[in-house]
């Protein structure tokens, strides 16, 4: 998926029509920005469809905690930050309410969280009236603009060096184990993939980086570990393999789908505050549409089986970039929105039809 | 179970009673165990011993059954499987337990991840991991690979480690060497003849009386739901075994002379499929049955498959039937020339489990012959028809998951007899398949031969290919090592399947 990623930048960077608007720090930075609400969201979608779920609830959720936001910023003077805690709770009982109704009284998920869809949009229309809604407050308009290049060149450092301080870490335990240690080119790859990244970030957030990439890449991070490395995480790729065998060794089948829902609707308000901030304002009939579809795609491209039982985060963020790629490389070739939509949809065909190439290679 | 204090059992199980939806499993099943023996479980396909399998294991929580387990002569109340793990009760299912997308130390641990700083520590669980495969002899596995690229017996084999890895008091074995090799079937039976000389209970269930008898200080049969009796085996027979399970006498039959096969009905030109099969030639005559016989991956399988138009590479060579060459390229174009095939996994791929026995029974049929609407009256002859030639115990209209293993593998067989096939390709016919159920398959298959059907099968039970086979094809790593005349003997199909360079599996 990555060299389909690079592929893609290789082409618009060469392409005469597109290379002076695509090769440029602000376009790079834009596309991060545009696709962080896809990401954030992505990481929740991916563990739900890891277990077999499907959460199409989430372009409504958004909706619905943009309205929450703003109405209690701009009717009741709340302060942002409680504003951002009111969301996050409202979004994260929503998911716990889809967990339930797909744990414990075995609703498809489909079903469970189509309703949400109706009704979720449905709420955010009738609580704002269905007028868009604006301005919100300073403090949280923040949280969709950009950090001080200072704040931003650290965080990318920091960042940096924590992979660096990870892989390190890794071998001093590998060597006190007793393990064979990191072959000398895994070893230069992992280097060169650090260096890369933040040469990379460096160069495209010369003028700050946008506070909801950070989010994502968080969010990212904190999702990568709960799948590989957490009890949650290692549960549900189980529960997604082999449910009954999760069962028997006595994995709690589910509390962890209850907690997957949870998390996605926790990610689900978080996007859309991102979402409200960026916009400086919400639109409720109009804000998060088709969002779930989008970041379902975007998990799909990434490698992640809509069959369960299969799943990758890193996968999941390139999904993503590849996603906000093609939509940016069409706006560049002004190709209207109208055609955008048709390419996307075979450009999706054509990523599951090579994941079952990829499979049926796999078997034989 | 008088004259035996309780203070001296390591687990007992009194009048329990289960039933499902009115349907009654269990009718007052009885067990006790010993300290340090091995006891082995016995009763045809629905008799209830995996019901009270998962009774002890935790599987059905206390509460959904009726009567009283004890561990250590107390009375507990086993709430899940992993409350009967921490009370020392491990379990090792007869179907794969295994998380396919998982690593092999993933699955090892599963629910017992070793953890640093809150997270999986992943290096640490593959140290782990390597040392349980080096304590029980499979150092050759390599734990970080995908158990899905194992073996079926290996991936038993892994199965097998985990639940040993409990150091559980209690071992349960739900016919674990149905599909093991006899080399790795030996290696098992060496671990827990083992792990009884350091005092593990271990609860064994099979249907075949050579390793109960090998293995076994004492045997408990089951027949319908209850308890008959317990034996001590030295002091046993098969036969009276045999007996106790089907509470009648049961005759086992010598291999019977058919009349002379006919003319070749099948003939294979150098079939080659990439990766599983290389130059197979043969030839199957009208009313001639065929065994292949071999280890796990020798090719058996994917001859049976290949021929039935299910092989995932491309195929070379040639087969005809009746001279007439096939395509290979599907099995609706080998059913239409008169093929059917009875899978090996037959919940995954020989029956529609949540449909009823008619309606499975019809399938087949239905989808070769033109139409638009399905036929009633004739989807109710032809179940009649079938339910009656092959005595299935059940009626047209359950669903066939609430079928015994016996009777299931019936309603398989019928719903290819009723399109009546030229060519009947048989994978383990009669795996999980009880006694009594055993021999009215082989009846069946028996008639069809004399009807002039060309029979291929595949099978591990080397009995059952002494009591069937008009010759015996034996492979190896996807080719013909060796043919056998009819009547070869055991240990000869033993020595040519296993007499290979590498090792088998």
């Amino acid at each position: 998926m990555l060299a389909v990623l690079l592929l893609l930048w290789a082409g618009l960077a060469l392409y005469p029509e597109t290379r002076e608007a695509f090769l440029t720090a602000g376009n790079f930075s834009n596309l991060t920005a545009q696709i962080s609400e896809i990401a954030i969201i992505g990481v929740g979608m991916t563990m739900v469809i890891l277990i077999r779920g499907i959460d199409l609830s989430v372009g409504a959720g958004m909706a619905l905690a943009g309205v929450v936001a703003a109405k209690l910023q701009i009717d009741h003077q709340v302060s942002a930050p409680l504003a951002c805690l009111a969301v996050l709770a409202v979004t994260s009982l929503i998911g716990l309410w889809h967990g339930v109704l797909v744990s414990r009284f075995r609703i498809p998920p489909f079903v469970a969280t189509l309703g949400g869809f109706m009704s979720y949009r449905g709420l955010a229309l009738v609580l704002s009236g269905a007028r868009g809604m604006a301005p919100m407050r300073d403090d949280f308009v923040v949280l969709g603009g950009r950090m001080p290049g200072h704040v931003s060149l650290a965080i990318v450092i920091a960042l940096g060096a924590l992979g660096l301080g990870y892989l390190i870490m890794r071998e001093v335990r590998r060597k006190k184990l007793g393990l064979p240690r990191m072959s000398l080119v895994m070893l230069t790859v992992a280097l060169a993939a650090i260096l890369a990244g933040v040469i990379f970030a460096l160069l495209i957030y010369q003028d700050g980086m946008p506070v909801p990439v950070l989010l994502a890449i968080l969010v990212g991070l904190g999702g990568a570990l709960l799948l590989s490395r957490s009890r949650l995480g290692r549960y549900a790729v189980a529960i997604g393999g082999n449910s009954e065998a999760a069962r028997l060794s006595g994995v709690p089948v589910e509390r962890v789908t209850v907690l997957i829902y949870l998390l996605t609707g926790a990610l689900t308000g978080l996007a859309g505050i991102v979402a409200t901030a960026r916009g400086n304002g919400v639109t409720p009939g109009n804000a998060g549409m088709m969002r779930e579809l989008h970041v379902i795609t975007a998990v799909v491209i990434g490698g992640t089986s809509l069959s369960g039982g299969q799943a990758t985060m890193v996968g999941t963020l390139i999904g993503a970039l590849i996603f906000g790629t093609l939509s940016n490389g069409m706006n560049h070739l002004g190709i209207n929105s109208d055609w955008q939509l048709i390419f996307t949809g075979i450009i999706l065909l054509f990523a599951s039809l090579l994941d079952s190439m990829s499979m049926k290679k796999r078997i034989s | 179970m008088a004259g035996e204090g309780s203070a001296q059992l390591r687990l007992e199980l009194i009048g329990i009673e289960k039933d499902f939806g009115g349907v009654q499993a269990l009718k007052g099943a009885d067990l006790s165990a010993r300290p340090a023996e091995i006891l082995g479980l016995c009763g045809e396909n629905g008799a209830g011993k995996s019901t009270l399998l998962k009774v002890l294991s935790g599987v059905y929580p206390a509460g959904s059954y009726r009567g009283e387990v004890r561990v250590g002569g107390v009375a507990v109340a086993l709430e899940s499987t992993r409350d009967a793990q921490e009370r020392g009760i491990a379990i090792v299912h007869q179907e794969l337990m295994l998380v396919p997308a998982m690593s092999v130390q993933e699955n090892l641990l599963l629910g017992r991840e070793p953890r640093r700083f809150g997270l999986i520590d992943d290096l640490a669980l593959g140290v782990r991991a390597r040392e349980l495969l080096e304590r029980f002899g499979f150092s050759q596995i390599d734990p970080a690979a995908p158990v899905s690229s194992l073996g079926i017996g290996l991936q038993q084999i892994i199965e097998i480690v985990r639940a040993l890895s409990f150091d559980a008091q209690v071992l349960i074995l739900d016919e674990p060497t149905a599909a093991l090799t006899t080399e790795e079937a030996a290696r098992l039976h060496e671990w827990l003849k083992d792990l009884r000389a350091r005092g593990t209970t271990c609860i064994y269930v099979s249907h075949r009386m050579d390793e109960i008898f090998s293995l076994c200080d004492r045997v408990t049969v089951l027949r319908d739901g209850r308890t008959v009796g317990t034996v001590v085996t030295a002091e046993s027979s098969p036969d009276a075994i045999i007996n106790m399970m089907v509470g009648r006498t049961l005759e086992i039959r010598p291999p019977e002379n058919r009349a002379a096969a006919g003319p070749p009905l099948v003939q294979i030109d150098s079939l080659s499929v990439k990766g599983a099969l290389s130059d197979i030639s043969l030839a199957v005559g009208a009313g001639e049955l065929v065994a292949l016989v071999g280890a796990l991956g020798s090719g058996r399988t994917a001859l049976l498959s290949t021929l039935f138009g299910c092989a995932e590479t491309p195929v070379r060579g040639d087969v005809r039937l009746s001279g007439k060459s096939l395509s290979l390229s599907g099995p609706r174009d080998a059913i239409q020339s008169g093929i059917a095939y009875l899978p090996e996994d037959r919940k995954g791929r020989g029956l529609l489990l949540d449909m009823t026995v008619a309606e499975n029974l019809s399938l087949p049929t239905f989808a070769n012959t033109p139409g638009l609407f399905v036929d009633d009256e004739r989807e109710s002859n032809i179940a009649r028809e079938q339910i009656a030639a092959l005595s299935v115990r059940g009626t047209a209209n359950v669903k066939v998951g609430t079928l015994s293993g016996g009777n299931q593998q019936k309603v398989v067989l019928g719903k290819w007899l009723a399109m009546k096939p030229r060519l009947l390709l048989l994978d383990e016919p009669t795996r999980g398949v009880d006694v009594g159920a055993r021999e009215e398959i082989y009846n069946i298959i028996e008639r069809l031969l004399a009807d002039g059907v060309a029979v291929l099968m595949a099978s591990s039970d080397l009995q059952e290919v002494r009591r069937l086979a008009d010759r015996i094809l034996v492979l190896q790593k996807g080719r013909i090592a060796a043919e056998l005349p009819r009547g070869a003997s055991e240990e000869e199909m033993v020595r040519l399947s296993t007499f290979a360079k590498g090792k088998a599996a």
